[in-house]
């Protein structure tokens, strides 16, 4: 019985191993399949994921319609989640389900280049010459364009105007105002922020001479790492002091520092845009200002720009290349303006009246000009744990700005090489 | 004698005071996010548990806004929970009963393996399901995510009701099967009423599985509109800016209407089953 | 005989060749003395020809003709899918973009199980070929479909209890796992990822790379305690007073015994994300209602998010929160069951009530409870979500790359997942799993759980 067992097993394994090598795989018919092959047909539907926000979704509909009245190109809109639409192209793309266009902060493009998610697009110069050129740099990876800007995202210093009557015009003044107006016992603030996210604090390390990677000719040179060098540190103690005199408390989330500012605690924040609305709501005479000039030059604080891009598996490289620009065309963005607030990548918006003269904008506009693009290459990835834990540790009093940056590179780096591992 | 009833007495004091206070320590977090969905503004910093000036705008909003699904959400996943509930009760008994009642191939080794495999977390999972379920048509259905659900639900639940079985005498079925009842009405009929209990515990699991998992979904489900609700509540509060907590507390407290409904339906059968328990002991 | 048909496994189908040992194997040992093995020797012999061969020569008709039907279908149908499928799974593709590696392991995996299920399946139509055949030589006639039936739904009938779970089981949890521990020997990382680029089989030398890797050497250490203390203290504090509980309001003479029960399993019924998330604000330092109400009564602010040791708190006491109410049903439904004979005798001899609990109601418990208990043990090992969604493992140690509260699983996957290093995430799952069942297989066979079994038929 035990053998008939064991050797039933036996030849069921040896079953399986012929099996797997007698697989003889697709029948290929040989030669390219015409993936270039002059102008593609003009097909019948386009399919854009637009991020899982109400607005965004609302002025990308209106858009498709439009789109289609003009062309006759029928668009699908389909709601994902802009971090989550890199994961789902990998899944989707492959099997047939994926869309034409998707869109995500420019910071991700590297990775999704290298794992070969989306395709160059060509556009001629005249097209690029539209946009804010930090916004065509973002979109450009190893000297290609991969996409089309479509808005900038900057931090900007956003003001309660019943405490704070003007923004003051150097980053010192801004401290010395927070120092007076700081009273921690009544939770009465002059300035916070979230000071132990590295988004918020790169232009206090940039302003001193800190840099993330170095840049060469257009692109970013992961071995060289700026953030423990002088200037680095210099920015890191200056963070340190505002935490040693109370200014800020450690430990201090996005959400405590909205509803500080909402209860009209809070003279000034440096927060994004996406905080506005919910300002005024409190009824709070909200004012936005670029950031006060700190170490003697205008702060250049990491900008995001959010693109759109052609899935490597779009069959209608044509068409998409076409609908992005209509997306991205001044009519588009104007009406983005106006529905989500977020603020436009074309020169021509950015002069506008309706962007200009709106207080509220002109602010963060005017940051974003000065900002520099989040290094948009896969080692970045690495980088903003180990610089938080930095400033986490010196905003405690854990450790000195020196120590803590030489063992955040060195985390850096040590993670760096077993990515590439 | 009145020396022991005066010890017995102070210890029933003690209980009492622990229970109590372990109801106040459970009771508070509820009560808190409870407080918390009807304060306005939209921080979890500035909630109180009793809010100041009190407001039903983010259950409006749920219900009532254009922007939100949370509508079909709520059907979709009380569809689920109820079919998955219902479905791996089948499963599971089927599989638990023959467990602890009959003999066949592979019984002995087939438990060790239901223990040992939850201690293997398969952390490519997602990327397997989603595979699995495009082989056989069924992304973006509920039907692939309650198979997912049911089956991964198997080995844990499965252990649990095969152990509740063995304690039931095997005199009970035994004397059935004499009497000429088959295999069928032995365990419909018999076993599994029996096992009231126990089953209602699986049952709420199971009810509540799909309620928590803001994973799977995201992944298996395309369409916006066959969307869970605890994807969308997780979408509340994991926003990278502009976090909506109190929008995330009315949420909740709505999320756990339905489950506490199940939970005190079911709170009958587990009673029954307990008296049952007890006039047997 | 053994090395005729030995010969024919090189040359032939393979399981044809297996199977004839098979058959004349069994002859040879079972019934060795009959001469009449004619019958059950030819229906064996066509049941591997063909499925259902056999059945058809043993003139049950049906049978026979709903496996040859059979047969055919799962050819037709999944040909090329097994097809693609092995040789994906072989090759893992040729051509970057054309082929997707990882899609074509996944379905290689998918194609191997099914190759699995359809011997499985083949044996038990040469086994019944040869089983009626028996039947024949012997002289009794080949069973009706009737009879079939009854057969089936009377000897078969665990079988068909398992079958349906069984299935779901290996496609749903095996099927998962096999692709992780798939995964575990490729290079599928940032840098060969598909559509760019083919991943490769490379063999053990993640399992090298792995270790030679800087990252894990200043952690290690106090990670694996913080996961051993808190494995042990989180699930042996949520059981222990989820029984204590349970006696409480077990004992004779407590009121209220529905409402108590009912209220403190509540917790169960809130989804667990949504229980942490809550608890992650109420914690929150400066403005959690934790700290406001100990500044209220006097203590004072603790730094629940932002050291170590007070985070570590605060994750026990969560997740004792989250974990008690199950141990305190399990429990209840153990203590109802407990004959009060026991306690009854007990008390003759004048135990105390710590002596009737220690010597009488624990040991009960967990006897009953056991084979849970250390699946407790292994979730909390694992126990991803409460010291994800608490605190993301922070707060942050100066000098070790894992934050203060991460344990194994969260500190893998921080790592691994940051570093797109799926690889050496799949293999570091792959090494864990293997500890954790080897303990816990130990801990099980310590336990009375299978000695119990036998006494079962």
């Amino acid at each position: 019985m035990l053998k008939w067992k064991k050797w039933m097993s036996l030849s069921m394994a040896g079953v399986v191993a012929v099996s797997l090598l007698a697989g003889c795989g697709p029948q290929r018919d040989g030669g390219t399949t015409a993936k270039e092959g002059g102008k593609e047909e003009k097909p019948k539907q386009l399919v854009i994921w637009e991020n899982k926000d109400a607005n965004h979704l609302k002025h990308t509909r209106k858009m498709a319609k439009e789109y289609e009245k003009k062309t006759g190109i029928q668009v699908k809109v389909i709601d994902v989640d802009i971090l989550k639409q890199q994961e789902k192209l990998t899944l989707d793309g492959p099997n047939g389900k994926g869309p034409d266009v998707v869109t995500w902060p420019h910071d991700r493009i590297g990775e999704a280049v290298i794992k070969g998610l989306i395709q160059p697009i060509e556009v001629e110069e005249e097209v690029t010459d539209q946009y804010n050129e930090s916004t065509i740099q973002a979109m450009q990876y190893d000297g290609q364009l991969y996409g089309l800007p479509r808005n900038t995202e900057s931090i900007a210093l956003l003001y309660n105007k019943a405490l704070m009557k003007q923004p003051p015009k150097t980053f010192e003044e801004l401290i010395d105002f927070a120092k007076k107006n700081t009273d921690p016992a009544k939770k009465k603030y002059g300035l916070l922020f979230e000071g132990e996210n590295f988004y918020y604090d790169y232009f206090v390390l940039d302003a001193f001479g800190g840099y993330v990677f170095k840049e060469l000719d257009g692109k970013l040179d992961p071995a060289d790492i700026g953030l423990n060098n002088s200037g680095a540190k210099r920015g890191l103690q200056m963070i340190g002091s505002w935490y040693e005199d109370k200014l800020l408390p450690p430990g201090l989330k996005d959400d405590t520092v909205n509803g500080l500012f909402k209860e009209g605690k809070v003279a000034a924040v440096i927060n994004g845009p996406w905080a506005v609305k919910d300002y005024r709501d409190a009824g709070i005479d909200v004012g936005v200002a670029p950031i006060p000039k700190l170490n003697g030059k205008d702060p250049r604080t990491f900008i995001g720009v959010k693109g759109l891009y052609i899935s490597a598996y779009s069959k209608n490289k044509y068409w998409a290349t076409d609908f992005l620009q209509f997306l991205t065309g001044k009519e588009a963005l104007q009406d983005r303006f106006k529905t989500t607030g977020e603020i436009p990548s074309r020169k021509d918006l950015l002069e506008a009246p309706i962007v200009k003269d709106d207080p509220l904008v002109a602010g963060f506009a005017g940051q974003a000009a000065q900002g520099t693009p989040m290094p948009n290459i896969p080692e970045m990835g690495q980088v903003w744990d180990p610089i938080a834990n930095a400033i986490t540790f010196v905003a405690k009093g854990k450790q000195k700005p020196e120590q803590a940056l030489d063992d955040a590179v060195k985390q850096i780096e040590e993670q760096i090489k077993t990515q590439k591992q | 004698m009145k020396k022991q009833s005066w010890a017995s007495r102070i210890g029933l004091i003690v209980t009492y005071l622990i229970l109590v206070l372990m109801v106040v320590v459970t009771l508070f977090p509820i009560l808190w996010i409870i407080g918390a969905s009807f304060n306005p503004g939209t921080s979890l910093f500035s909630s109180s548990m009793i809010p100041e000036k009190a407001t039903v705008k983010h259950y409006v909003w749920l219900f009532t806004s254009p922007d939100s699904h949370y509508f079909s959400w709520y059907g979709n996943t009380l569809k689920i929970s109820l079919i998955n509930a219902s479905l791996s009760v089948l499963l599971t008994a089927g599989t638990a009963y023959a467990f602890s009642r009959y003999k066949f191939a592979g019984r002995k080794h087939g438990l060790i393996t239901f223990l040992l495999l939850q201690m293997f977390p398969p952390t490519m999972a997602m990327v397997a399901f989603y595979v699995l379920l495009n082989m056989v048509n069924l992304l973006d259905t509920h039907l692939g995510l309650i198979l997912i659900y049911a089956g991964t639900q198997i080995p844990f639940n499965t252990w649990l009701v095969k152990g509740y079985f063995d304690t039931i005498p095997r005199g009970l079925d035994e004397a059935a099967k004499l009497d000429g009842a088959g295999h069928n009405t032995v365990f419909f009929r018999i076993m599994l009423p029996l096992a009231k209990p126990i089953i209602a515990v699986v049952a709420l699991f199971n009810f509540i599985m799909p309620m928590g998992d803001f994973l799977l979904p995201q992944i298996i489900l395309t369409s916006p509109e066959n969307q869970t609700l605890a994807v969308g509540l997780f979408g509340f509060i994991n926003e990278q800016f502009g976090q909506n907590f109190t929008r995330f507390a009315a949420g909740s407290v709505l999320i756990a209407l339905p489950i506490a409904a199940f939970f005190l339906f079911l709170q009958r059968y587990f009673v029954s089953g307990l008296a049952a328990g007890a006039t047997k002991g | 005989m053994r090395t005729q048909t030995g010969s024919a496994l090189s040359v032939s189908f393979i399981g044809e060749g297996g199977f004839t040992i098979v058959a004349t194997d069994a002859k040879l040992t079972m019934q060795p003395e009959r001469p009449s093995s004619f019958h059950r020797r030819r229906a064996a012999l066509l049941s591997i020809l063909v499925m259902g061969l056999g059945q058809i020569y043993n003139r049950q008709w049906w049978k026979g003709f709903s496996f040859l039907i059979a047969e055919i279908a799962f050819l037709i149908a999944s040909f090329d899918f097994l097809n693609i499928g092995l040789w994906g799974i072989v090759t893992l593709g040729t051509e970057p973009f054309l082929d997707h590696s990882v899609l074509l392991l996944a379905q290689g995996i998918i194609a191997v199980i099914l190759i699995i299920f359809g011997l499985g399946f083949y044996a038990l139509n040469i086994r019944d070929a040869y089983r009626v055949g028996r039947m024949r030589d012997r002289g009794e006639n080949p069973p009706t479909l009737r009879e079939t039936y009854r057969m089936i739904t009377d000897k078969g009938y665990p079988y068909l209890l398992v079958t349906p779970g069984l299935i779901l089981l290996t496609f749903v949890v095996v099927f998962p796992i096999l692709f992780t521990v798939a995964i575990a020997f490729t290079n599928y990382d940032l840098y060969h990822s598909p559509p760019a680029k083919l991943v490769d089989w490379v063999g053990f030398s993640n399992f090298v790379g792995m270790f030679q890797s800087p990252l894990w050497q200043n952690s290690f250490i106090s990670v694996f305690s913080w996961t051993i203390v808190w494995t042990l203290v989180a699930t042996t504090l949520q059981f222990a007073l989820g029984l204590i509980l349970a006696v409480l309001i077990h004992q004779k003479g407590v009121r209220f015994k529905k409402f108590f029960r009912t209220v403190l399993i509540l917790p169960w019924a809130v989804p667990s994300f949504v229980s942490i998330l809550v608890f992650s604000g109420m914690f929150d330092d400066n403005f959690g209602p934790v700290n406001t109400m100990l500044q209220n009564i006097g203590v004072g602010e603790i730094p629940w998010m932002t050291d170590p040791m007070w985070t570590r708190v605060a994750l026990l006491l969560v997740q004792i929160w989250l974990g008690f109410p199950f141990s305190l049903a399990l429990c209840a439904g153990v203590l109802q069951g407990i004959s009060s004979d026991l306690y009854e005798a007990a008390e003759m001899d004048g135990a105390t009530a710590f002596q009737k609990f220690r010597r009488i109601t624990l040991p009960l418990v967990l006897y009953a409870t056991a084979p849970v208990l250390i699946t407790q043990y292994a979730f909390n090992f694992n126990n991803l979500n409460v010291i994800y969604l608490f605190n993301q493992g922070k707060p942050a140690v100066p000098g070790q790359s894992a934050g203060g509260t991460d344990i194994l699983i969260t500190w893998v996957y921080k790592l691994t997942f940051d570093t797109h290093k799926y690889n050496y995430a799949a293999a570091v799952t792959l090494i864990m799993s293997l500890v954790l069942m080897l303990v816990s297989l130990y801990q099980f066979r310590k336990t009375r759980a299978f000695q119990e079994e036998d006494l079962i038929q």
